[in-house]
């Protein structure tokens, strides 16, 4: 990688972060958090991967393999947290229902 | 020995991830029989972890690595005295509360969620590279997300929620300083990252650090540790407390006393201790205002994590006396938390309150689970001869030995604090019980003998001290 | 002396610690096991303590001794001091133990009151045979801990209050003991108890010296009552009465005094505490506390705390002896550490009787009581002149050694304190009796007598007439006075 594609690269890296963690102050709900919390973490995996190609050369396997585990991680966890909306959005629509009920 | 027993005992790091992981899968695959592989496997990795325990008291630290291929392609684990401390802390603790858990519907995932942080937390105590100490906090950090989340009920899940987000960014911003420490030092394994130094180590350093601190409920990122803790069942609070939250302070420890110890920041290393003095406040100050007794023990949490933050700089000054202290406080703390927050749960269960006005007669109606707490008081205030004593003993010791003698004073102040919150909370217990209710004792269940036994664990170790320490100290920093 | 005697120090707590961990787990209808239970090991303590006395009087040393943790260690010994409170709180605990059983005989939770009570003799073993600075603070907090739950037993709110101010006096306390015995580990290592004082300790500075001591003062002064650190103990009256008996009379005010004497006696040394110029302040402190508690005592309505007040103010004499340089005031000083112990518990005996049989809580209640309960009254004279200091009463004693002391070494000023003491104790005491044995009963006495039952009245007579011979016999070689001179002469001696 050139080295203007690291600088392209870790730029992009670290304004995904910016965005991520403006987005994550900003947020006012679960979803929105989670989403801002997604795009930090591409961020941070993004300038992970300008990293590797750092000298010139090959790129560094072992950081990618670092960020390959990050996205594995992310993408978990992100499943995690919507299923958790999911049930609470559940929760909530019957206990709206009930309250037109009662 | 023979030979078979000297292959079991290598191989032992990497059994004490595995066992608990397949049974993380096995329970899965096969709720009926969770409870049943839950109690088998409990044994077996308290056995393994007390073996390796023993191990490393006698012949030193020992290494493994993984499938035969060396870092840093191939995963390394270490245990030396620290780790396989922790470890044994951990399996006792997972063994025990884990035979009191009782899901709400047998096919939940509960248990599964349940060992796969056990074998989460063997994995970020043995690792020996800061990456896969990642993959262990992650994976500790969906499980435990999932044990907050398992009542199933609006408070559990937004504090579930809440935790998750904590724990994401926490892991982003660790994610962040290892790539720093990466790019700069060129390896990510403790070993070879005893000679950093310089600016980018520096920077990572404190990147990492703020994400453990996030994760682990330090003062003044703790937010999301009292409705966790609170709402969690009782038996998976005990854990939470007990070891989760410790496994970040394990790591804050390794990279402040041992890895990074030569990045010059011994300014910063005050900072933390002074993050830790306000934990110690902001933790008993609101300790002091909440009406349930779940919540008191689970602001109680953030204070006594002040101490174990608190020694950081001590860590980095007194060495292995600090060292010696602070482990018996951490496990000590883990005991008494376990046996309260278990205590606590069957106030719950058998009285549907556990607010601090309703306590009255609580000693006289359930004398073993006020006994417990009671107990667990003792050793979180730090009173002879509680294993809490013993810890805060050494370190004043350590702060007096390297003439840092403002730190002795707020220890023996931390202790008049916890005291006060801790009595105000429950001396209402000793009231006699209103007229209308029966004052006699009720059949104590499992639960509350349990409970008591767990926090005389934690006054046990006051005597036990001795062990306890050359077994940390073992192989660990000079 | 083979291995198992070696270890009587340990079997000595072991003994009254085993008792109450069995009793915690008694079913509450259990009431004649835990008798039982209780005086089995009341009198089996007393047996041991006999037997470690007889060994110290010829001339045997005990010591138990097991380390912790980083040169912290565990170490029990029998000297000449621990021997005198020793065998004076397992004396009083089996006599306690009886008037408890007959006193709280249809209450609830006895299984836990008793529990605790054994656990709290053991505490007090524990501090009179402490061989080093760590283990006196160990069994000092221990102390505060066990009896805490006897102080809120009842579990009214008043119980429950008077039970935090309590804990947060007396562990205040136990800070300022931890600090100062932190300190001096960290500057000194193990910081043992050795006759006359610790070598080792002259070495350190004299302000650390100076401030150690205050700080260790203070910790223990607050559990002796010394002012301005006395304000829970008449609040804790509100506990029941064997409770108030013994811990207020023997166990924690006089662990708290003991203490205050192991500093000064084997820590510091007297001659050097004398040197430092310590002794002056404290005994200023504690002429201030006698008379401040007697004339507290004096305004007070109710027996218990009237009582209380007392305690206050009689403890300090043993402080007041010990600060006093000079081998004569320290004799009334220990000696006092018995005869108040005799004699204040009597009191409370004779006051928890009154209180059970005829309901009399008040000063103003008495009239007549004399006809009404002859042998509780009886043994309330005798240990209220012992108190005020009639000859040939125990209390008299005392006072005439500080007194004739303090005059020795030309601190003229106590004789005053001590005379004024005297009247103000006359004051309060002699009114109650007049009342008692002089004055009409309100309604006409009941044929049959009220008087308690044996359980209850046993005690006090047994205390009431080991505090007469105290004082009568005083000459003896048994007595509690004689048994002080060695301790003192052990002290002052060449």
């Amino acid at each position: 990688m050139t080295s203007a594609g690291f600088v392209i690269y870790a730029t992009a890296g670290v304004a995904l972060i910016g965005a991520g963690a403006f987005g994550l102050a900003r947020a006012r709900d679960a979803l929105r958090r989670i989403v801002a919390i997604n795009v930090a973490a591409l961020g941070v995996l993004t300038t992970m991967v300008a990293l590797a190609a750092r000298g010139g050369g090959e790129a560094d396997p072992v950081t990618h393999a670092m960020v390959l585990t990050g996205l594995v991680v992310s993408a978990s966890a992100t499943a995690l947290a919507l299923a958790l909306v999911r049930r609470m959005a559940h929760l909530r629509g019957e206990e709206d229902a009930d309250g037109h009920d009662g | 020995m023979g030979t078979t027993a000297e292959t079991l005992l290598a191989h032992l790091p990497i059994a004490i991830i595995v066992i608990p992981l397949a049974g993380a899968v096995a329970c899965f695959v096969l709720p009926r029989a969770a409870r049943a592989l839950m109690a088998v496997l409990g044994i077996a990795g308290t056995v393994a972890s007390g073996w390796l325990a023993a191990d490393v008291l006698e012949h030193g630290a020992r290494g493994y690595v993984v499938g035969g291929w060396a870092p840093p392609l191939g995963i390394a684990l270490h245990a030396d005295g620290l780790a396989a401390a922790l470890v044994a802390l951990t399996a006792v603790l997972m063994t025990v509360c884990g035979s009191l858990a009782r899901p709400r519907r047998s096919g939940d995932a509960f248990f599964t969620s349940w060992l796969f942080a056990w074998a989460a937390l063997a994995v970020v105590f043995l690792s020996d590279d800061a990456f896969n100490v990642y993959v262990g906090l992650e994976l500790l950090g969906i499980a435990s997300v999932a044990l907050v989340a398992s009542p199933g009920t609006r408070p559990a899940l937004h504090a579930a929620l809440r935790y998750l987000a904590a724990g994401l960014t926490g892991s982003l911003l660790y994610l962040l300083g290892a790539a720093l420490l990466y790019a700069s030092e060129g390896t990510l394994s403790f070993a070879g990252l005893e000679d950093a130094g310089g600016a980018p180590a520096a920077a990572a350093l404190a990147f990492m650090t703020v994400g453990l601190l996030l994760k682990c409920a330090v003062f003044p990122l703790h937010g999301w540790l009292p409705g966790a803790h609170g709402c969690a069942p009782a038996p998976a609070s005990a854990v939470l407390s007990g070891v989760v939250v410790k496994s970040g302070i394990y790591l804050i420890w390794r990279l402040w006393s041992d890895t990074l110890f030569g990045v010059p920041a011994d300014a910063a290393a005050n900072l933390l201790g002074a993050l830790g003095v306000g934990a110690l406040l902001w933790g008993a100050a609101m300790a002091w205002r909440a009406e349930r007794l779940k919540i008191v023990i689970a602001y109680s949490t953030v204070s006594q994590l002040g101490y174990l933050v608190m020694a950081v700089p001590l860590l980095r000054t007194a060495g292995v006396e600090a060292l010696a202290g602070v482990m018996l406080l951490a496990a000590a703390h883990a005991f008494a938390k376990a046996g309260c927050f278990l205590a606590a749960g069957a106030v719950l269960a058998r009285r549907r309150s556990d607010r601090l006005e309703t306590l009255a007669g609580l000693v006289s109606q359930m004398p073993i689970a006020a006994f417990a707490l009671g107990v667990g008081t003792v050793s979180l205030v730090g009173l002879p001869p509680s294993g809490g004593f013993a810890g805060k003993w050494l370190l004043i010791q350590a702060s007096f030995a390297v003439h840092a003698w403002w730190w002795a004073a707020v220890f023996i102040a931390g202790s008049l604090l916890s005291a006060a919150v801790l009595i105000r909370a429950l001396a209402p217990a000793f009231e006699a019980a209103p007229a209308d209710c029966a004052s006699r004792a009720e059949r104590a269940g499992a639960s509350e003998w349990t409970a008591l036994a767990i926090a005389l664990g934690a006054l046990a170790l006051g005597p036990l001290a001795g062990p306890w320490t050359s077994l940390v100290t073992e192989g660990s920093i000079p | 002396m083979t291995g198992l005697e070696a270890m009587l120090p340990l079997w000595i707590v072991l003994t009254s610690l085993l008792c109450g961990v069995v009793i915690f787990f008694l079913p509450e209808e259990r009431a004649g096991l835990r008798t039982a239970i209780n005086l089995f090991g009341a009198t089996f303590k007393l047996l041991l303590v006999l037997v470690m006395l007889a060994g110290v009087e010829d001339g045997q040393r005990y010591a138990f001794e097991v380390p912790v943790v980083a040169g912290l260690v565990f170490a029990l010994r029998a000297d000449a001091l621990s021997m005198l409170f020793l065998t004076l709180s397992a004396v009083l605990w089996l006599l306690t133990t009886v008037y408890a059983v007959g006193y709280l005989e249809h209450s609830q939770g006895r299984s836990r009151f008793f529990g605790f009570f054994s656990l709290c003799v053991s505490a007090t073993a524990g501090v009179s045979m402490a061989g080093n600075l760590f283990t006196l603070l160990l069994f000092y907090e221990v102390l505060t801990l066990v009896t805490f739950p006897l102080v809120v037993h009842r579990g009214t709110p008043e119980s429950v209050a008077a039970g935090r101010i309590y804990l947060a006096y007396t562990l205040g306390g136990g800070a300022a003991v931890l600090l100062a015995t932190a300190w001096l580990h960290a500057l000194l290592g193990p910081v043992d108890f050795f006759e006359r004082g610790l070598p080792a300790l002259r070495t350190l500075p004299e302000p650390v010296l100076i401030g150690a001591f205050w700080l260790l003062i203070a910790g223990f002064g607050v559990k002796a009552a010394l002012i301005p650190l006395h304000g829970w103990l008449p609040r804790s009256m509100v506990a029941p009465a064997p409770v108030s008996a013994l811990l207020h009379a023997v166990a924690v005010v006089k662990a708290g005094a003991f203490a205050i004497a192991r500093v000064i006696y084997d820590l510091y040394g007297i001659e050097f505490a004398e040197f430092l110029g310590v002794l002056k302040p404290l005994a200023v402190i504690a002429g201030m506390t006698i008379v401040y508690g007697s004339a507290r005592a004096l305004s007070q309505s109710e027996l218990k705390p009237r009582l209380a007040w007392s305690t206050v103010s009689q403890v300090s004499y043993i402080a007041l002896g010990i600060a006093t340089f000079g081998p004569v005031a320290s004799v009334g000083g220990i000696a006092h550490l018995v005869h108040q112990g005799l004699m204040k518990i009597t009191l409370f005996f004779c006051v928890g009787n009154l209180a059970e049989r005829l309901g009399i809580h008040r000063v103003d209640q008495l009239a007549g009581c004399g006809r009404r309960m002859p042998w509780t009254m009886g043994a309330f004279t005798l240990a209220a002149l012992g108190m005020i200091g009639v000859p040939p009463f125990a209390g008299f004693v005392s006072k005439w050694y500080l007194a004739t002391g303090a005059l020795a070494v030309g601190e003229a000023w106590v004789i005053g304190v001590i005379l004024a003491s005297t009247i103000l104790n006359a004051m309060y005491f002699l009114p109650l009796l007049h009342a008692a044995w002089f004055l009409e009963p309100p309604e006409p006495s009941t044929p049959e007598s009220a008087e308690a039952p044996a359980m209850l009245l046993g005690p006090p007579l047994v205390t009431a007439a080991l505090a007469l011979a105290a004082g009568l016999f005083a000459a003896t070689s048994l007595s509690p006075l004689s048994w002080a001179e060695a301790i003192t002469a052990e002290e002052y001696g060449p």
